[in-house]
Formats: structure tokens, C-alpha cells, sequence
């Protein structure tokens, strides 16, 4: 029971902190805005910054990451099937 | 000093050049634990670099060394970025690099001469922990007083994503490492491996997530020349991962006596853990909807996207074998090696290097040194994970099959040996892309030629 005092200490910093910056942005605004805030990645700050890349056709790259994930999915299948098997 | 030189961007271009080189150190060293696999004895006995001591270096050296520099070298161009205001100090930014550096070549001297706090991903001993917490801490406050000087008010979400990155990182650090004890770096009994999961889960969740994602909601708007779908929405992922993350650790402990409640904790979290994943993805899906090809025609920003999908991969199969009915399967074999591996090198890793060369010619002002090298870096280190996923959850699920057959450890070793050796084929593939990044990156960074400006 001794750790006891430290889980508790970390949960209420933990809490704190975040409550802290979640007071923080309600009272300074940054919940308002929503819209404008979407484009803030596209406002250049720093020169040179627009991307100036050229769209590939859509036949490479792309269907190799449907790969992947059909790979990924297969994988999760055969461990529900198993586990299945041996309930 | 030549060391502490202020510099535009010196601090993010530090932290990039470590990150790289820390890269084909951790890989070799990943390398080198995965040929003792297949031959124990191939080494010899040499004491410093035996498995149970090159693992611990390849992890950490990974996770902090190459991922973690190249996370916080990119969150030290993006706050300052986002927020319309140059670093508050390139020096700071600085010593935070070298802090961060040494914390790393010492956790792997102290870890190859043996001294270890026995931990997953927290073995490094007690003053490493204090050089790490020390560097976060400045870095924390660097971006803090940058913020605070800041010309544009509103916070985009990946700022709010890198400050949470810090914060939560300070926390599981501390107590994960149980700092509070510095001769074992941990606590005692059950109550030890719940800590231990709790920060060992967090590391990942807490440390590496929040700053990839930023990193991927800064990028992706760009190259797909969109606005970010939802703000509200990005908003609603940031808070909820801070809300359910943070306890989910229970679930790498299961079969052990922990208590029920913090197991169903544990369980439950994990798959609502679904809800701000998907926040993330569909936010940025919807961002790049139609806009796909325009992605992967960027070098940074294809890293990025292929980062997203094993994101998306690691993420569905958390919760899924947090299910302790799966977990009979998965759990105490290859499959969690898999598993690791997507989280770490697949969606962070690859989005850190996105970050890297999409960020790079922005901080010299000149193209990459060689974009078919990035482009065959991003095809290693993506064939490569490809085959770890592969080859390891097919291992991973021969043990867990074996065991619950009543087969012993010793009689399946044999079953998985080619696994192994297959595994030792596909890491050629990222130790190979490793050293085509480090050579691109230093040539980026160092070795230019005149006239060459960015596009």
C-alpha cells in the first residue's frame, strides 16, 4: 500500500497540468477561431516555404500502402482466428 | 563555442544530424542482437554487446536517439513556426541537443558496461534519467517563451500536441523511472511492473505519438495544399488521447496478478484508445481526400502518409490485443516484437524522417541533397517494416499456436529459427537505408553547392 501515495501524487499533478492549460485556452481563446485555424499551416512564415511538389499519377506509391494494410489486416485475422480455436 | 554556436535553425538542424546518426547506430546494434538470434555464439562471448545488453541499447537508442531527436528537432521548427515568431534562443536549443546526445552515449556506454535498471525502454540509470529529464525541461522552456512571444494567437493543434509531448513525456519519465529511487530505478513487486508498463506503454503513446502527429498536422495541409479538415475535431483527439492514454499500460501485463479493476481500466482504455486514433486519421484523410497524388509527390510528405497507415495498423491492433482472449495468442512472443516495431519505426520513425526531409529545405534554403536517395530510403525502410510485420507476426503467432498446444519454449525455437534469419535479410534493408539517410542529411546539411537554392 506504501506506492500508494505516489500513484495518487501523479494523478493529481497529472490532472493539474492539464486542467491548468485546458482553463488557460477556454479563458484565452483558443477554442474560438476553428475556422481560421485550419489554415494556419498554409500561412507562409518562413520563406521558400510553398510546397512546389508535382502530383504523381495515382498508380505508385499508393497502392503499395493498400498493400501494407491488407498485409496489417490479414495478420489481425489470423490472430482472431486462432484465437478463436483454441477458446 | 563552436558547440553552442547560434545559428537560424541551429537547434532543429542538431537535432536532425544526431537523429540520423543515431539511426545507423541503432539499427546496427538492432543488427547485431538479431544475428545473435539465429547464432548465439557467432560473437563470441563479448561481454559488452551480449543480447541481454545490446537489445536495451538497440531500443533506446532508437526511441530517443533517432526517433526522439528527430521528433524534437522538428517541434523546435514547427512551434516557432505556427506561431509567427523566431526560437526564443538557438543557444538553449542547443545545449538541449547535447544534453539529449549525451544522455544517449551514456545510457549505452552505462548499458553495454551493464549497468541497468532492468526495465523495458527505462534501463538507462539514474543520472542518464537526470541528464534526459534536464533536456526535456529546457526544451520545454524554449518553446515556452517562444509561445509566449508569439505573434499569432491561436494555437494550432500540433502546437498543443508538442507542449503535451513534453509535459506527459517529464511525467512518465519521472515516475516510470522511479527517479524518486536512484540506486534501482524502481519500486517493488506487482506495483513495479504496473509502473513499469505504465511508462514502458506511455513511451510510445505519450512520447513518440503526440510529436508524429504534429508532425503530421503540420505537413500534411501543406502538401495537399488544403486546410486541415476540423480544427474542432484535431482539438478533440489531443484532449481525449491525454485522457485515456495515460492508463492503459495495465494491458502488456494481464497474466500477471494485478488487480481486476486496473486490468478492465486497462482493457476498456485500450480500445476506446480508438476514438482519438481516429480523431487523427480521419481528420487527416479528410484533409487529403482526393489529394493523395499531390502527397506522394513530396518527398516528406510520402514518408508522412505512409506513416499514417501503419499508424492507423498499430492502432487497431492495440486494442485488439489488449482482448485478453487475443492476447492468449499474441502475447510473450514475436508478435509483440512486431507490434513494437510498427509503433516505433513504422508510423513514428517514418513520419520523424518525413518531418526530416520535408523540413530540411526549409531550414537551408536549398532542395535536398539527393531526392532519389530519400526516395530509396523511404522504399528500404518501408519494404523493411514490411517484412519485420510480416515475418515476426508470422512468428509470433507459431509461438503463441505452440504454447497453447502444450508445446515447450525449447521444442518451438527450432520452428522459428528461419524467421529469424529472414528477419536478419529484412534489417539489412533499414540498416542499408539508415546510411543513405545519414549520408543525405549530412550532404543537405553540410556539403551544398553553390547556386542550388529551394524551389
Amino acid at each position: 500500500m506504501a506506492y500508494y501515495g505516489g500513484w495518487i501524487l501523479l494523478v493529481v499533478l497529472s490532472i493539474w497540468a492539464a486542467l491548468i492549460a485546458f482553463v488557460w485556452a477556454v479563458r484565452s481563446g483558443q477554442f474560438s477561431q476553428q475556422g481560421r485555424a485550419r489554415f494556419l499551416p498554409l500561412i507562409d512564415a518562413m520563406p521558400g516555404q510553398a510546397s512546389s511538389q508535382e502530383p504523381l499519377p495515382p498508380s505508385r506509391g499508393g497502392y503499395v500502402l493498400v498493400f501494407i494494410l491488407g498485409l496489417g489486416a490479414a495478420g489481425m485475422l489470423c490472430a482472431v482466428i486462432l484465437s478463436l480455436y483454441h477458446l | 563555442m563552436e558547440l553552442l554556436r547560434e545559428e537560424p535553425h541551429g537547434t532543429t538542424k542538431a537535432f536532425y544530424l544526431s537523429s540520423a546518426v543515431w539511426m545507423v547506430f541503432g539499427t546496427l546494434a538492432g543488427f547485431t542482437g538479431a544475428v545473435q538470434l539465429i547464432a548465439p555464439e557467432l560473437l563470441g562471448n563479448i561481454p559488452w554487446i551480449v543480447f541481454g545488453r545490446i537489445r536495451p541499447i538497440h531500443t533506446n537508442a532508437v526511441i530517443f536517439g533517432f526517433v526522439g531527436s528527430a521528433l524534437i528537432g522538428s517541434a523546435h521548427y514547427l512551434v516557432p513556426t505556427l506561431v509567427r515568431t523566431p526560437l526564443y534562443s538557438e543557444r538553449l536549443g542547443k545545449i538541449t541537443v547535447w544534453l539529449w546526445n549525451l544522455a544517449v552515449v551514456l545510457g549505452t556506454l552505462t548499458l553495454s558496461l551493464g549497468f541497468s535498471q532492468n526495465r523495458e525502454y527505462a534501463e538507462w540509470i539514474w543520472p542518464v534519467d537526470v541528464i534526459v529529464m534536464a533536456s526535456l525541461g529546457l526544451g520545454f522552456y524554449n518553446l515556452l517563451q517562444t509561445v509566449k512571444r508569439r505573434e499569432e494567437e491561436i494555437l494550432y493543434v500540433s502546437v498543443w500536441y508538442i507542449f503535451g509531448a513534453f509535459v506527459f513525456t517529464a511525467f512518465i519519465y519521472f515516475f516510470g523511472n522511479a527517479m524518486w529511487n536512484p540506486f534501482t530505478g524502481s519500486i517493488t513487486g506487482i506495483p513495479d511492473g504496473i509502473l513499469a508498463w505504465f511508462y514502458g506503454h506511455g513511451v510510445v503513446g505519450l512520447f513518440l505519438t503526440p510529436f508524429a502527429v504534429a508532425i503530421a498536422y503540420y505537413i500534411i495541409p501543406i502538401t495537399c495544399r488544403a486546410p486541415l479538415y476540423s480544427h474542432s475535431l484535431s482539438l478533440l483527439g489531443f484532449w481525449s488521447l491525454l485522457m485515456i492514454y495515460t492508463h492503459i499500460g495495465t494491458h502488456h501485463i494481464l497474466q500477471a496478478p494485478t488487480p481486476t479493476w486496473l486490468k478492465v481500466i486497462a482493457i476498456t482504455g485500450s480500445i476506446a484508445m480508438l476514438v482519438p486514433v481516429a480523431a487523427v486519421l480521419i481528420n487527416l484523410w479528410l484533409t487529403m481526400r482526393g489529394r493523395i497524388p499531390y502527397i506522394l509527390g513530396d518527398t516528406g510528405g510520402k514518408f508522412v502518409l505512409a506513416g499514417t497507415v501503419w499508424y492507423l495498423l498499430t492502432c487497431i491492433q492495440g486494442p485488439l490485443q489488449a482482448l485478453p482472449v487475443v492476447q492468449r495468442i499474441t502475447h510473450f512472443n514475436n508478435w509483440v516484437v512486431a507490434h513494437a516495431h510498427m509503433g516505433v519505426l513504422g508510423f513514428s520513425g517514418i513520419i520523424a524522417l518525413g518531418g526530416i526531409y520535408f523540413i530540411l529545405p526549409r531550414i537551408t534554403g536549398r532542395p535536398l541533397h539527393s531526392k532519389f536517395l530519400a526516395d530509396m530510403q523511404y522504399w528500404l525502410v518501408l519494404l523493411g517494416m514490411s517484412g519485420f510485420f510480416t515475418v515476426l507476426t508470422a512468428a509470433g503467432l507459431i509461438q503463441g499456436h505452440g504454447w497453447l498446444n502444450g508445446e515447450t519454449v525449447y521444442r518451438m525455437l527450432p520452428e522459428i529459427h528461419p524467421y529469424m534469419v529472414l528477419r536478419l535479410s529484412v534489417g539489412i534493408l533499414i540498416v542499408s537505408g539508415a546510411f543513405i539517410g545519414l549520408y543525405n542529411i549530412y550532404m543537405s546539411l553540410y556539403g551544398f553547392k553553390t547556386g542550388r537554392k529551394a524551389s
